[in-house]
């Protein structure tokens, strides 16, 4: 998913007031106010009410409302002053204070409230996610946040649970199992704190007190993967077990493909490992969820020339699991040169790529379409040319590594011959440049994420930092295809993303940014959380673009954190 | 000395005279615990006597404001103290009152009586050497992080002077001590000052030190008496030390454990903690850098850990679907800041310190099964 897709809104709360610390007396006051999420506007009127307790004597109430600085009148809503009303003519955040004194000395603490007044009701989903340093005794969160059309928006405190100890044990029956274990908070799909039990099967690690879905991989051969749902910190084994013996059989028509790697992942939950037999039966051992998506992934051997076979339905893996490739043509590419301007490019590393769209079927009561994905290594020998390898006919690629850092893709056209020869073309010339729209972006970072043929061949993103025009000039595989995406340290701008494209050379314009900010601290202590990793990161995404921050921040000395993210109404 | 005579006579007594003993002077010293205070101290002093007759004495204490307290020349007309006590205790003013000048003697004057009035003579004079109290001085640094080559860091100097005040102390000199006279830098750095604070003044100044080793910045404070007061504040310059992982994504095995990974992953880390250069950025730190990363990757067979081009930004992806189940690779990252340490660790250490600090590491490793 592209977060460029996305807008943000930020929750608002109605109470947003600050319950300052009971005093000697115990007076208290909180602040509240409505509407809840205002909107700005000349008409829009925002009412502060007051709450307190343990002030005897006549109160005298002493308000202030400012905004960016800047004085806001404001109006008496009470005779005995008790609320007010003021005009948010302006979005963005209203910070009110209340000082409360009495005729008989209670003394009670300054009471205060950011009211966070919205310029429309344009919101779009994000996750705050904040990792606290090793010394704050506080698992990771992951919040569901919203982030609204032009508007700063202030937090206030986020105050991070402390959580608690959770020690136990992975077992199998009496036997301790050695294994990687997952703990997720439900309704906090983010927030996974992982660990490793050792060998003695004991883990110790730091929870939510709520309940988790926890899934455990056993080290052991022959143990399943689990899932445990609704797992309870105080709980103190983790059991396991074979779960159950899922078959299956490899074969494209009716000839079996032995020395293919098998795994089932059943509702999230992978299987383990199996290595396809002569006779291409397969066995795994997993736990068997009805009615669960389940996705099957099949890597034949390279001799082979099979692409790897991945398919995901809702399959009954009570019964045989059955992988048919279809027919397949396959060329041999041995000997054929790859080249770059008539060199002949020896001792290469060559990927030759690509996809196959109906590569095949799996059936286990019901049947679905397998994608093929091709990914064949290997090396040119002296003269350039490759050596025997077999490719499904269709249209691939190859990316060769001609140096390092240069790499270049060819076609390879396999549909219904095999070409005289691989191009591995020169690099090309990227000048790409960040501004805000009129001035450029200094230090500006661009992040090439390969897609495509590149992507397929696992090449690494590449990492740039623009000069003091703004600009990054590199060269980059000559027809490459990326995600491009820019951002900007000073937080003078928001991040932008141009998914999947070859137009890499040309000006990007960031978005504008709007500021979230917050301050951190931890239930029970006064103490400001430093050096949290502070993330916005996108709530709809999948796969890397899911954890890939949108903005990233670490808290500073007074636990305060400002993340500069795209203006949703600007995207 | 005092006598007196007394002739009583008695009628029808057969004449003879009677004579009372003549009253003799006491005789009175001055006790002192030393002769040399500074102006403002203050003075305490004792009288002591010594009357033949063991009559009480009544001691008059007077002291003047001198420049020059020798048999009183050039002394105030008026003493600032009297006081008819057997102690006298004042404070040395700053500056005479006829002039103004400042003091630099104060005569003390002691006379005393009996009870009968024989008056001690000679009365007792001592002269306090009133010395001119050097400056106030403290120099204090800013921040606490370890000094570097080419850093600058803030040093005050707080002056004060109770005898004169701050404000007539210039500006403080500065001396700079390098290791091999090596070059440094040292500018004047306005100070904002603290209006709770009238008797004191401070002065800053950035100094910025080109080498590591011991650098002495001796700092004098004169005031217009040529008193001075130095002092100075030793800095340590070392190697700057390394950026250190802080966090890391995912969590790393250990004890020849594998992470399985079926899904694509970002292998990330969020925060690096260092003096230099940062991550994530600070912006509102112009001096931070941005910390420089470099992913290496060790594929399945492979011995040792191949740099990836291009891959130095925070987060390092790998796709199983890349590889075939089974195979056991490794994603390594090491951090550098401006000071580019090389990190010298044999590359089958998972981990790296450039200062063996293990709780320092600029080098991390997953050991990653693909499944």
């Amino acid at each position: 998913m592209r977060f460029l897709l996305v807008l943000f809104a930020l929750v608002l709360v109605g109470c947003a007031g600050s319950l300052g610390p009971a005093g000697d007396d115990d007076c208290q006051i909180s602040l509240s106010h409505t509407p809840t999420s205002p909107l700005a506007g000349p008409d829009s009127e925002v009412r502060v009410s007051s709450n307190y307790s343990g002030a005897v004597g006549t109160r005298t109430y002493t308000w202030t409302i400012g905004k960016g600085g800047t004085f806001v009148p404001f109006q008496d809503a009470q005779s005995d002053h008790s609320e007010i009303t003021f005009m948010a003519t302006e979005p963005g955040t209203y910070d009110v204070t209340l000082d409360l004194s009495s005729s008989l000395g209670s003394f009670c603490p300054q009471a205060s409230a950011h009211i966070n007044v919205l310029l429309d009701n344009t919101a779009m989903d994000a996750r705050l996610h904040i990792t606290p340093p090793i010394t704050v005794l506080a698992p990771l969160v992951d919040r569901a946040i919203q982030v609204h059309n032009a508007t700063d928006y202030d937090m206030g405190p986020v105050v991070l649970e402390p959580g608690v100890m959770a020690t136990g044990q992975v077992k199998n029956g009496s036997t301790s199992i050695a294994a990687y274990i997952q703990f997720i908070p439900q309704g906090m799909a983010g927030a996974i704190v992982e660990t490793f039990a050792a060998a003695n099967g004991a883990y110790s690690v730091r929870l939510l007190s709520q309940p988790h879905d926890v899934i455990v991989v056993p080290a052991v051969a022959g143990l399943a993967p689990r899932k445990i749902i609704g797992y309870l910190p105080t709980q103190t084994v983790l059991n396991v077990s074979a779960g159950d013996t899922i078959t299956g059989t490899i074969r494209q028509g009716v000839t079996a493909i032995p020395n293919a790697k098998v795994q089932l992942t059943i509702d999230g939950v992978p299987t383990t490992l199996a290595t396809s037999a002569a006779n291409g039966t397969f066995t795994v051992q997993g736990v068997a969820v009805a009615n669960a998506m389940v996705r099957v992934e099949v890597t034949p051997p390279p001799a082979t020339g099979l692409p790897r076979f991945e398919a995901s339905g809702l399959l009954d893996v009570a019964g045989p699991v059955i992988v048919t490739y279809g027919t397949l043509t396959l060329r041999n590419l041995v000997g054929v040169p790859v080249r770059r301007g008539g060199a002949a490019q020896a001792n290469k590393s060559v990927i030759i790529v690509g996809t196959v769209a109906s590569v095949g079927t799996v059936s286990a009561g019901t049947t679905v379409n397998g994608t093929g994905f091709v990914r064949i290594p290997a090396t040119t020998d002296a003269g350039g040319n490759l050596p025997s390898l077999l490719a499904p006919a269709g249209p691939l690629f190859a990316v060769t590594t001609v140096g390092v850092g240069d790499r270049a893709i060819g076609a390879v056209d396999l549909t219904s011959s095999i070409p005289t020869q691989i191009d591995a073309p020169a690099p090309a010339a990227l000048v790409a440049q960040a501004t805000d729209g009129t001035v450029p972006l200094d230090g500006a970072v661009l992040d090439l994420v390969p897609t495509h043929a590149l992507g397929l061949a696992g090449v690494a993103s590449m990492h740039f930092t623009a000069d003091a025009m703004g600009r990054v000039t590199t060269v980059v595989p000559a027809g490459g295809s990326f995600d491009v995406r820019w951002s900007d340290p000073a937080s003078r701008r928001a991040p932008k993303l141009d998914a999947d494209t070859t137009l890499l050379s040309r000006t990007y314009v960031l978005p504008p940014a709007i500021y979230i900010t917050g301050d951190l601290t931890v239930t029970g202590s006064s103490n400001p959380v430093v050096g949290a990793s502070v993330q916005i990161l996108c709530a709809t995404c999948s796969g890397l673009d899911r954890n890939r921050p949108i903005a990233e921040v670490a808290s500073d000395p007074h636990g305060t954190f400002t993340l500069a993210v795209p203006d949703p109404g600007a995207m | 000395m005092r006598s007196a005579i007394v002739l009583v006579a008695a009628l029808g007594i057969p004449g003879c005279f009677y004579q009372d003993p003549i009253n003799q002077r006491p005789a009175i010293d001055i006790l002192s615990t030393g002769d040399e205070v500074y102006r403002g101290d203050m003075v305490k002093l004792t009288a002591s006597s010594d009357d033949p007759e063991h009559h009480q004495v009544k001691f008059t204490w007077r002291a003047y404001a001198c420049t020059d307290g020798a048999g009183g020349a050039d002394c105030d007309v008026e003493p600032f103290y009297a006081d008819v006590l057997d102690h006298a205790a004042f404070v040395v003013p700053l500056v005479r009152d006829d002039q103004p000048l400042p003091v630099r003697n104060v005569r003390v004057v002691l006379e005393a009586k009996d009870e009968l009035g024989a008056t001690a003579k000679p009365s007792q004079e001592l002269v306090i050497v009133a010395l001119d109290r050097p400056p106030e001085l403290d120099l204090a640094r800013g921040g606490n992080f370890i000094m570097t080559p080419g850093r600058d860091l803030v040093v005050y100097a707080t002056v004060g002077d109770i005898d004169d005040g701050p404000v007539v102390l210039g500006a403080p000199t500065w001396e700079v001590f390098a290791p091999s006279q090596a070059a440094y830098v040292l500018t004047d750095v306005s100070v904002t000052q603290n209006p709770n604070d009238a008797a004191h003044r401070t002065f800053a100044k950035t100094f910025r030190p080109s080498v590591t080793g011991d650098w002495e910045l001796r700092v004098t404070s004169t005031d217009p008496l040529d008193k001075s007061t130095t002092k100075s504040l030793f800095i340590t310059v070392a190697p700057p030390p390394p950026p250190c992982l802080a966090q890391y994504q995912p969590i790393v095995a250990t004890g020849g454990a594998a992470l399985p990974i079926s899904d694509a992953t970002l292998f990330r880390v969020p925060i690096v903690i260092d003096d230099l250069d940062v991550y994530p950025p600070q912006s509102g730190d112009a001096a931070l850098g941005v910390t420089r990363f470099q992913w290496s990757f060790q594929g399945p067979g492979a011995t040792t850990h191949t740099p990836v081009s291009g891959a130095t930004a925070s987060s390092f992806a790998l796709d199983p679907a890349t590889f075939t189940p089974g195979d056991l690779v490794e994603v390594r990252v090491e951090i550098y800041d401006r000071e580019n340490t090389p990190i010298v660790c044999p590359d089958a250490d998972p981990t790296c310190s450039t200062i063996s600090m293990p709780s320092c590491i600029q080098r991390q490793t997953w050991r990653v099964e693909i499944r």
